[in-house]
């Protein structure tokens, strides 16, 4: 038996982190950030101004928001919402059908269609144990349908309301019945209120930018200071053990979800807003960018690896990007390919390094 | 022990030939559905002016879905598909035009044509084969998520062809094999369907289908789907079965693009961006025809089945008075309801994991019972 015993072969495999590993992951945005600010400022000299800059957050706070709504999603080990699209079109269409009672219950309405889609997501992923990926997908898919097939191919204005709106719709119809004097309502004055929640300013900074802060905040929060994070890092790390700990997977999984449509849906909002028309396609491709600025941040695709700072630093990063990019002159297509590129270049280097410390795979 | 066995009634899980039967074949069942309800709705569904066009509508998604249902065999997914669809399409078109104008555009007669479509022929597929290495490469050697690495695919190709096409709508100079091969071969109402195109959808269709399910090579693919570890274990390279199933995928997406672009004569950069996208009719078709979502069994031609009767319901539709946009809500439907019953039966399976162990326990002891009492 002890011949045995010695004849084994010494476990080399590594048990410690490497150190260059370790502060590349905990630091690697940072870093980024300085070197694309280094490439910033020989590229243009108006890059380092404070209006640059600002320009620059104010961009990627819509992104910001969606993103700290998805990171809980892949905290918890599922690989990214691909319905926050549609959830994000369909909340901000919402919201204009019901601004006109006043725009708090446009809010509330389009954040409660968010919370519903979250349920249903995370039921579909939690309970059942469907994949993410198909499940969001397929949710992104009939969200589309539902708001092509209501509205008939066209699209809503804040601003424009006669009898043939109230034809269309989710619930137009349904207020024209309940209420007949519907088209009396003062809707100009709603509807400037709900076009300007993009443009207000606060101390000379937009909302949008202290609305992605206080979401971002409360996000760090709860991810890391909460009970709820801390159950939600163990099923991301891993589920089984997690399920014999005792935790309640399926909520976990479910509340995650739901934090991520909900932070859709308030970008949703702020995003039609922006453009001041609620149609389908308002927030294409946010799931997909959101997912790469995640990753950028050092959050590990398997779960339960990254943090909150991380989420800001990679959604921080993609606006510099772009922003230098645009300086450059490349345009909005080859920037583009060239996200795409990076992504697939991140997400590699992040696998490899992960695999060599014999962690895991994402 | 006995009182156990009377509290907990085990129900009998095991379900029967006939069901079994039936679920796998279920995409046939489902198409017998379809047509018999369409035509009863609207009799001349099965006219030929309805048939032949909705075939060839189909032809694009079928080719898209050989080469999805492969990846989806083996275990991964790829999305990009969409994509390659678009670069296919703007790559042939664009290189096309270029050597034919190197040839002497329409001064070099037929000579000047034909080469130019095998160069710009080749150089598609050779793309095609590029992407498929590359996603390959990425999820077999570099053990990424084949959703992700197929995802940032997705955006840095539209973004290739946007760049390419510079947004642009691309036509040919040049008609003659446009014509060529859009023309049907016989002039017969039903098989006016015979051109040239549907030929070689067929071949390629056939084709994989065999090399699927007679095949060794085939045969091993669908191993490394359902259980890799005891594929490479018994010898098989699974890296190498991976890797050539997005190259398969990727190659099938690239001739389905160019064959589309040339019978429209025409490549958009956003094709499926607006309208329904090619990659929802394709995952839905290849999990209605019953290839399984975590791999390792499935068929070509199901699959192709299944896309023929989702393009006969949103024909149905139309022909009902139904809009566009009630497509794209019935297809969304139709993906997530075939998702869920796949989820559920997975779900009760797992459920019932432990319970078809007791039952068989109970049949054990009792016929342990009656041999110890004879």
């Amino acid at each position: 038996m002890e011949n045995v015993i010695t004849n084994m072969k010494e476990d080399v495999r590594k048990t410690r982190h490497n150190i260059v590993t370790v502060y590349l992951t905990k630091f690697g945005v940072l870093a980024m950030i300085a070197f694309l600010a280094l490439i910033g400022m020989l590229v243009s000299p108006n890059f380092m101004s404070a209006n640059n800059l600002l320009n620059v957050l104010n961009a990627v706070s819509y992104l910001g928001i969606v993103a700290t709504g998805i990171s809980f999603v892949i905290y918890a080990g599922q690989y990214g919402d691909l319905s926050a699209p549609m959830t994000m079109a369909i909340s901000g269409v919402i919201c204009v059908e019901f601004m006109r009672y006043g725009l708090i219950y446009g809010v509330i309405a389009a954040v409660a269609t968010g919370a519903m889609i979250g349920l249903i997501n995370g039921f579909l992923i939690g309970k059942l144990r469907t994949n993410a990926i198909i499940w969001t997908l397929a949710m992104n898919f009939i969200l589309e349908g539902l708001v092509r097939w209501s509205y008939k191919g066209t699209q809503i204005y804040p601003d424009m309301a006669n009898a043939k709106t109230y034809t269309t719709g989710f619930f137009l119809p349904l207020m024209m019945k309940l209420d007949p004097n519907i088209l009396e309502i003062d809707l100009k004055t709603r509807a400037a209120a709900f076009n300007g929640l993009a443009s207000t300013y606060i101390f000379g900074l937009p909302l949008v930018l202290f609305v992605m802060i206080i979401v971002m905040i409360t996000g760090f929060i709860i991810m890391s200071k909460s009970t709820f994070g801390n159950q939600l890092k163990i099923v991301g790390s891993s589920y089984n053990v997690a399920k014999m700990s005792g935790v309640n997977c399926t909520k976990i999984v479910i509340l995650a979800f739901m934090m991520s449509s909900i932070c859709a849906s308030i970008a949703g909002v702020f995003l039609t807003s922006l453009n001041q028309v609620g149609a389908f396609y308002i927030g294409q491709g946010y799931d997909f960018i959101a997912v790469t600025a995640i990753i950028l941040g050092g959050m590990s695709l398997s779960g339960g690896r990254g943090s909150m700072l991380g989420v800001f630093g990679g959604v921080f990063t993609i606006g510099l990007i772009s922003n230098i990019l645009t300086l450059i002159g490349v345009g909005t297509f080859t920037q583009k390919m060239i996200t795409g590129a990076i992504f697939v270049v991140v997400v590699a280097v992040n696998a490899s390094s992960l695999r060599k410390l014999g962690r895991d795979y994402a | 022990m006995r009182k156990f066995n009377d509290i907990f009634k085990f129900k009998k899980c095991e379900r029967s030939v006939l069901f079994n039967n039936l679920n796998s074949n279920r995409i046939y069942v489902f198409a017998v559905l379809i047509i018999v309800i369409m035509t009863m709705t609207k009799p001349e569904f099965l006219g030929s002016g309805n048939i032949v066009p909705m075939i060839k509508t189909s032809l694009l998604p079928i080719m898209v879905g050989i080469g999805f249902t492969y990846v989806m065999i083996a275990g991964n997914f790829d999305l990009s598909v969409g994509a390659v669809i678009n670069v296919g399409a703007a790559v042939v078109m664009g290189e096309f035009n270029r050597f034919f104008a190197i040839f002497g555009g329409d001064a070099g007669g037929t000579k000047a044509i034909v080469f130019a479509w095998i160069i710009a022929f080749a150089i598609a597929i050779l793309a095609g084969i590029i992407i498929g290495l590359i996603n390959g490469l990425l999820v077999a050697k570099g053990k990424v998520h084949s959703f992700i690495v197929t995802i940032g695919m997705l955006t840095a190709l539209s973004g290739f062809v946007y760049t390419y096409c510079k947004g642009n709508t691309i036509s040919a100079d040049n008609s003659l094999f446009v014509n060529v091969l859009e023309k049907s071969l016989i002039n017969i109402p039903y098989l006016k369907v015979l051109t040239i195109r549907f030929v070689i959808c067929a071949i390629v269709l056939i084709f994989f289908e065999i090399l699927l399910l007679r095949t060794k090579w085939g045969r091993s693919l669908l191993i490394v789907g359902s259980n890799k570890e005891a594929a490479w274990h018994s010898g098989i390279d699974t890296d190498k079965k991976i890797i050539l199933s997005f190259v398969i995928s990727a190659s099938t997406a690239t001739l389905a693009g160019m064959l589309f672009a040339i019978s429209m004569n025409a490549a958009v950069p956003n094709y499926g961006e607006r309208g329904i996208n090619p990659l929802m009719l394709v995952l839905a078709s290849t999990i209605i025809g019953g290839t399984v979502m975590t791999g390792g069994s499935g068929s070509v031609v199901k699959t192709a089945v299944a896309v023929l009767s989702i393009q006969a319901i949103f024909n149905g539709l139309i022909m009902n008075g139904l809009g566009f946009d009630v497509q794209v809500l019935a297809a969304g439907i139709l993906l997530a309801l075939v998702v869920i019953y796949e989820s559920y039966s997975i779900y009760k399976q797992v459920l019932n994991k432990g319970v078809r162990v007791a039952a068989e326990l109970k049949e054990k002891r009792k016929k342990l019972k009656q041999a110890t009492t004879t």
